[in-house]
């Protein structure tokens, strides 16, 4: 399955890009997906190291499982206020 | 009142929109753009949201904040884009019976915007580098699903 991971902040910059495309296997788990994140755009591999992840507009966990059609994003920590 | 906005934030109009006749206090917080960091002058900040998740954090937030507090009213205010020196990024108001739930009302809403809301700044330092923040280690807790904790404490 295809899934988009929306990128912030340093991770938009850094990648030079509002969006990532992934073809992964279902039954992804966020830890895995950041792992494969981290293995194909290796400049974002420190700062996934320290980003949370969100489904659906809610912070995952490791164990979540992503799906295809899951509003995915990569979240950096944050710094409002 | 809960907006994201990347319009110049009038704090008194956000003040207005707490106010209640049950209230017997009212505290207003104001967080704008500090020039000096140490010895490290800031030009101006820069912030970006993720906007939908944003607002549902915040709502999260105020609704939280109404399970631990007696609130009357509560509006939060976040400004994206470019904020100049002195100029406001964020503004909270919180009216209650009491004065001492809204002191602390606004002050936890406040604390835990700052690490569950996905809202980033970027310092324009005055010798001329751009720096996203992202804080590490002891600055930042891990976020956690505020509906999965609701009740918890």
């Amino acid at each position: 399955m295809k899934i988009q991971i929306k990128l912030f902040a340093a991770a938009r910059e850094i990648s030079e890009r509002g969006e990532l495309e992934l073809e992964v296997a279902e039954g992804l788990s966020v830890k895995d997906m950041k792992l494969k994140i981290s293995a194909e755009h290796p400049k974002l591999s420190e700062l996934i190291l320290r980003s949370a992840v969100s489904l659906n507009r809610e912070f995952a966990t490791d164990e979540s499982v992503v799906h295809e059609k899951d509003e995915i994003a990569l979240i950096p920590p944050v710094s409002g206020g | 009142m809960i907006s994201i906005t990347s319009d110049a934030i009038d704090p008194l109009e956000v003040l207005e929109s707490v106010k209640s006749n049950q209230a017997g206090a009212s505290v207003l917080f104001v967080g704008s753009t500090r020039q000096f960091t140490g010895e490290k002058e800031t030009l101006q900040l820069e912030y970006e949201c993720y906007e939908s998740m944003a607002i549902a954090k915040i709502q999260q937030l105020v609704d939280a904040a109404g399970d631990k507090w007696n609130i009357e009213q509560c509006s939060v205010v976040h400004r994206i884009g470019v904020v100049g020196l002195g100029e406001s990024s964020i503004v909270v108001a919180v009216s209650t019976g009491h004065r001492k739930e809204s002191f602390e009302a606004a002050a936890w809403l406040v604390d835990e915007l700052k690490i569950q809301v996905p809202i980033w700044k970027k310092e324009f330092w005055a010798d001329g580098k751009t720096e996203w923040v992202h804080p590490s280690g002891d600055q930042r807790r891990i976020p956690k699903n505020l509906n999965a904790s609701r009740g918890a404490s």
